[in-house]
């Protein structure tokens, strides 16, 4: 589908890259979630996040995503991307964007669209602290 | 296939899952008729360390399987343990 660009990258997610790819002019409502590296876990404070995904497949369960979105909040257009790899703290990992006719459509579409990929795409985060280094999700 | 027969499955495993067998590729062998509640369980038998983590998923291909999918040899397995990217 033309209206969905999806995307895992090991360099920085580039949000003018994710705008002008939904901002065609058919649709007034754009909104961008962009999810960034925390300084700190609890109290700890975190030196990196290291990405590994199952590539093929996450490609896949995030069109699936995009689609199913669109299907509800649509028509409109959704740009998706990912970052592997090491990212530090401030580094931007993820963008979704999507546009939609008005802006209600788009928030609610942007928020289903990042929920759903943190419950399916097959993507792992490992944290890496000053004092050693978790999977994060993995245990209880 | 009669159900007596013996197959070698390539698995791959990822996140915690490669940390827990020792790697990101090995081979399981397992019966010729064997569903993914079966595997999952072998998975277990094998690597117990699995019982500690959260849950875990089966892809076949690049495709999660349900529990009552049957594996069929040549298939290319995937471990995934609790996804969590974002």
């Amino acid at each position: 589908m033309e209206n969905i660009s999806i995307h895992l990258t090991t360099d920085p997610p580039s949000i003018d890259e994710a705008f002008d790819f939904i901002n065609d002019g058919h649709y007034g409502g754009n909104c961008l979630f962009i999810g960034t590296v925390r300084h700190t876990t609890g109290d700890r404070k975190t030196v990196a996040l290291d990405f590994e995904s199952f590539e093929p497949m996450a490609i896949k369960e995030m069109k699936k995503i995009a689609e199913r979105t669109l299907k509800q909040f649509g028509p409109g257009r959704c740009y998706m991307i990912h970052k592997t790899g090491k990212a530090v703290p401030g580094e931007i990992v993820v963008v979704i964007a999507i546009s939609t006719a008005h802006r209600k459509s788009a928030f609610k579409a942007t928020e289903m669209a990042i929920d759903q990929l943190k419950e399916s795409v097959p993507i792992w985060k490992k944290e890496i602290l000053q004092d050693g280094s978790f999977w994060v999700n993995a245990h209880p | 296939m009669a159900s007596t027969n013996i197959v070698n499955v390539k698995v791959r495993a990822f996140g915690i899952a490669a940390d827990i067998v020792g790697g990101k590729n090995f081979e399981l062998e397992i019966p010729g008729q064997c569903s993914v509640r079966e595997l999952k369980k072998m998975i277990i038998e094998n690597y117990p360390r699995f019982e500690t983590i959260q849950s875990f998923h089966i892809a076949v291909g690049d495709e999660y399987a349900k529990d009552d999918d049957q594996i069929i040899d040549q298939e290319q397995i995937s471990i995934l343990p609790p996804v969590s990217g974002g």
